[in-house]
């Protein structure tokens, strides 16, 4: 099985997708924003159409960068809308991501009417295609997997005492406006590298269902972490597999499948902790 | 210590969109002393505190801490949030959430050091939480969280702790044991500065008061704030002065 290149390279890529969404979801998740990657994901889609429109090739840094440029401006509106009005942020977020998706939905059937481009794969983004991955998109995933976890390396307990205690943090003098940005980029690299083999609509799930799984069967935030990491690496591996063993079987969907089947298995095993505990003390 | 004034406040008004909270507050706290901070609903006293802290902006007013300003002194200064603001799911332990107190944004690539692990093992001790040091925090009692709050502070070398509402939702005795914790630290020259609703308790609890009705109405010795011609015109008749005085 691993003699055929466009396996390794599926199997490469979902394990680094699945590395870095699990790490990025772990603060997304702390903070209590599951919803940023939601937002995030569908944010970029015009940004990678209007990189495709003005390159005409659909070469991986240019879409990176038209992903990093409308998800910058997708968290910054958010982010300017949370304070400026009183509105919640789930409001918040469910607007800028639907206008947002909207461009990008208006720019997408625009690039149809081109018939030279044929698209070029770019719907892919909208439901994943991993079997597309390229090497060169391998790199760029080891590249941003070093990035992220040499950041967390140095950050981690910083990013989750912001999660927990942020008028302490600030109180502290340390910035957190640095803390953000730095979270921020995480999620919009994580995001727009993750929605080639997810795709817009399910790349969230990879974000934030490893860590809630995790944080069934765990209390401790060091373990939580590894655990996350655990589960989001073997869904988007097994997920993939299980798309190659027949024809135009999905992978998205697949890795979502497994996902489900590891956070079903977590909930039952808390839920007969929770019952033996019961027991014992009553 | 050398200081003798902890805070010193001038003309701190406060308000949101226009309305003010909080009229006008000039007063000079000083150190050593665990002192009370009581008024009815409403009456700014959180206000007060987020005020002199800078996590809400004030309208106008000049606040020093030791003589200095706030953020020449951050690292002396402890908060300890009202309870129901704080997270108990969050996944940390007494031990992590003490560490915080030693994080520094000028070093933040260092690990905390050997020295620095002592220190949190000193407090965690001095605390009575030795026991439950790697217990997630909402496995703690009511007290016990308030006291692993304090922990943090002791760990950070905090002069001033400020504290908001800490007994809400406390039995007696945890507050009589953080109350034991919080004077040995007194005795120690700390400034304990306590956000309080309990008129009934606050007698035995404070070596002074401050006494807020959208301005502060009064600052002094309990003998001298906790009397019917002091409380009267802020609480009404609401108040079983009989019940306090029993205190005193």
């Amino acid at each position: 099985m691993f003699s055929d290149p466009t396996l390794v390279r599926v199997f490469l890529g979902t394990f680094l997708i699945g590395l870095i969404a699990a790490v990025v979801g772990f603060f997304t998740f702390l903070q209590k924003k599951a919803l940023i990657g939601d937002a995030v994901s569908h944010a970029i889609l015009p940004g990678v159409i209007l990189a495709y429109a003005f390159s005409g090739v659909r070469e991986t840094w240019i879409l990176l960068i038209g992903a990093f440029v409308s998800g910058w401006l997708a968290t910054q509106q958010i982010s300017w809308l949370e304070r400026t009005t009183k509105l919640k942020s789930d409001t918040v977020i469910a607007v800028v991501m639907s206008t947002f998706f909207a461009l990008g939905l208006c720019g997408l059937s625009w690039l149809q009417l081109n018939p030279d481009d044929g698209q070029a794969g770019l719907s892919d983004f909208l439901f994943g295609k991993i079997a597309a991955i390229s090497m060169v998109d391998i790199y760029f995933l080891m590249g941003i997997a070093i990035f992220i976890l040499l950041v967390v390396a140095l950050r981690f307990r910083y990013f989750v005492s912001f999660a927990f205690n942020r008028e302490f943090m600030i109180g502290k003098g340390f910035s957190e406006k640095r803390n953000s940005f730095l979270l921020n980029t995480m999620i919009i690299l994580a995001v727009a590298m993750g929605i080639q083999a997810l795709g817009v609509v399910l790349m969230s799930a990879l974000l934030i269902v490893p860590v809630a799984s995790a944080r069934m069967l765990t209390n401790k935030i060091n373990l939580l972490f590894v655990v996350a990491i655990g589960i989001g690496c073997f869904s988007a591996v097994f997920g993939a597999y299980i798309s190659t063993l027949k024809e135009n079987m999905p992978t998205g969907p697949w890795i979502i499948m497994v996902l489900t089947m590891i956070t079903s298995f977590a909930a039952l095993t808390r839920w007969i902790v929770s019952k033996n505990k019961q027991v014992k003390h009553g | 210590m050398k200081e003798q004034t902890s805070i010193d406040v001038k003309g701190l008004q406060m308000g949101y969109h226009g309305n003010i909270v909080l009229k006008s507050v000039d007063v000079v706290l000083e150190t050593g002393k665990i002192i009370g901070i009581i008024g009815p609903n409403g009456s700014g006293k959180s206000t007060f505190i987020k005020g002199i802290l800078g996590i809400v902006s004030k309208m106008s007013g000049n606040v020093t801490f030791f003589n200095q300003s706030l953020n020449a002194v951050r690292n002396r200064i402890a908060y300890v949030p009202q309870r129901e603001s704080v997270d108990w799911d969050f996944p940390i332990s007494v031990n992590e959430l003490v560490e915080m107190g030693v994080y520094q944004p000028t070093k933040w690539w260092k690990k905390s050091s050997a020295a620095d692990q002592e220190k949190i093992k000193q407090a965690i001790e001095k605390v009575g939480l030795t026991a439950f040091a790697s217990r997630q925090i909402g496995q703690l009692s009511g007290g016990q969280q308030q006291r692993a709050f304090v922990a943090r502070a002791l760990v950070q070398g905090a002069d001033l702790i400020i504290m908001d509402e800490p007994f809400v939702g406390i039995d007696m005795s945890s507050q009589e044991a953080i109350l034991l914790l919080l004077q040995e630290l007194r005795n120690e020259g700390k400034t304990i500065l306590i956000v309080h609703h309990d008129l009934a308790t606050v007698a035995n609890y404070f070596d002074k008061v401050m006494l807020f009705n959208n301005e502060l109405v009064a600052y002094g010795s309990i003998n001298e704030v906790i009397t019917p011609a002091v409380l009267a015109p802020v609480y009404g008749t609401i108040v079983d002065f009989s019940q306090i005085k029993q205190h005193v």
